[in-house]
């Protein structure tokens, strides 16, 4: 077989052709990664850390706020129940500052869920308590304590109740907006109990999926 | 390449780049450096308000370098494109120093971003890019996809 150099004209065509061709190989793009959004939640029993601005920003707050009352010895054995007060000072919504719980005693509760996804996912919100108030040995049922839902701008998603049980579910918390709650609690006063000062512990927790 | 060479070249270049644009070309952007690999978006609001706003945004700069060396002192017009996106209402708003033109653009856009004579071969601008999205569909980390488009202007 017989090999024949290609000319030099032929080997500038190839060249040309080449380079042609080359330029008709698809550019690269630049690429921009992205990310979504962290979630994230937030609640508020009382006292909370939500500073109101152009945008809000949330923190921590550890305070514990107190729910109290002392029964009258004319209100003793009557079966009048009383209304309790409380230590907290949030009367109005961190939201926007807006007047919210406006009557004197109220608890506010206020918790939102930031999340990603058009799923209709939502938090839940639920509260658990021992089944008693505790002084020393002594016991009322926690049951005794229930309370009132409103709020001065009219809603309020927890509805009304009473610790009926140790654990139990006061509301869902729909994605990406606030819930908020009025409270003001009340002693049944339902009957004969051992003299002291009894206590027990609310604990509200907000749970997403 | 020879005059011969860039006579062939233009020939190919024409007949293969489509018939309903005749003279548009991808430009390679060989050489262009995103600022970050990755993005973060963040919310707008990371407390929603009353109101919710439920946007997220991201800013990262970008250092382009588009090669146009094949249509030095030719009058032209430079698109930049973005491939659709999976969030329909993902925006992407620019800023430059001057050299290229600013906009805002959606998936699948395609914007003028230069019109003039190319007068070197290498285009190089630092642009912002601003990115905006609904958070509630952007739900897992994307991928945005640009280019560049050159299109000869008679």
């Amino acid at each position: 077989m017989k090999l024949r150099r290609p000319s030099f004209e032929q080997l500038r065509l190839v060249a040309c052709l080449a380079a042609a061709l080359g330029a008709l190989v698809p550019a690269r793009a630049y690429t921009v990664g992205i990310t979504s959004a962290p979630r994230s939640l937030y609640l508020q029993v009382g006292v909370g850390n939500m500073t109101t601005g152009n945008v809000n920003t949330a923190g921590n707050n550890t305070t514990q706020n107190n729910v109290t009352v002392t029964v009258p010895a004319a209100a003793l054995f009557t079966g009048a129940a009383q209304t309790m007060s409380t230590d907290s000072i949030v009367v109005n919504s961190p939201i926007d500052n807006a007047a919210y719980c406006t009557t004197a005693g109220q608890v506010y509760i206020g918790s939102f869920f930031r999340t990603t996804g058009s799923s209709n996912n939502s938090a839940s919100l639920t509260v658990t308590t021992p089944a008693s108030l505790s002084s020393g040995s002594a016991t009322i049922p926690f049951s005794t304590i229930a309370w009132t839902s409103g709020t001065n701008a009219g809603g309020s998603e927890i509805p009304s109740g009473s610790f009926t049980s140790t654990s139990l579910a006061l509301t869902t918390v729909a994605k990406n907006t606030w819930s908020e709650s009025c409270l003001l609690f009340r002693y049944t006063n339902p009957g004969i109990v051992p003299g002291g000062t009894f206590t027990g512990t609310a604990t509200y927790t907000l749970t997403a999926p | 390449m020879t005059n011969t060479c860039r006579a062939l070249a233009a020939v190919l270049l024409a007949l293969l780049a489509g018939q309903a644009s005749a003279a548009t070309y991808r430009v390679d952007d060989t050489g262009t450096v995103v600022g970050q690999p990755v993005t973060p978006m963040r919310w707008r609001q990371r407390v929603p308000g009353r109101v919710a706003d439920n946007t997220v945004e991201g800013q990262v700069s970008v250092a382009l370098r588009l090669n146009l060396s094949q249509w030095v002192m030719r009058q032209a017009r430079i698109y930049m494109l973005l491939a659709p996106t999976e969030n329909e209402r993902l925006v992407a708003t620019w800023r430059t120093q001057g050299r290229l033109l600013p906009g805002s653009m959606r998936g699948g856009d395609r914007m003028l971003v230069f019109e003039g004579v190319v007068r070197e071969p290498f285009l190089q601008e630092t642009i912002l890019l601003n990115l905006t999205a609904d958070g509630r569909a952007l739900e897992r980390a994307q991928s945005l996809q640009f280019n560049f488009e050159i299109e000869m202007t008679p």
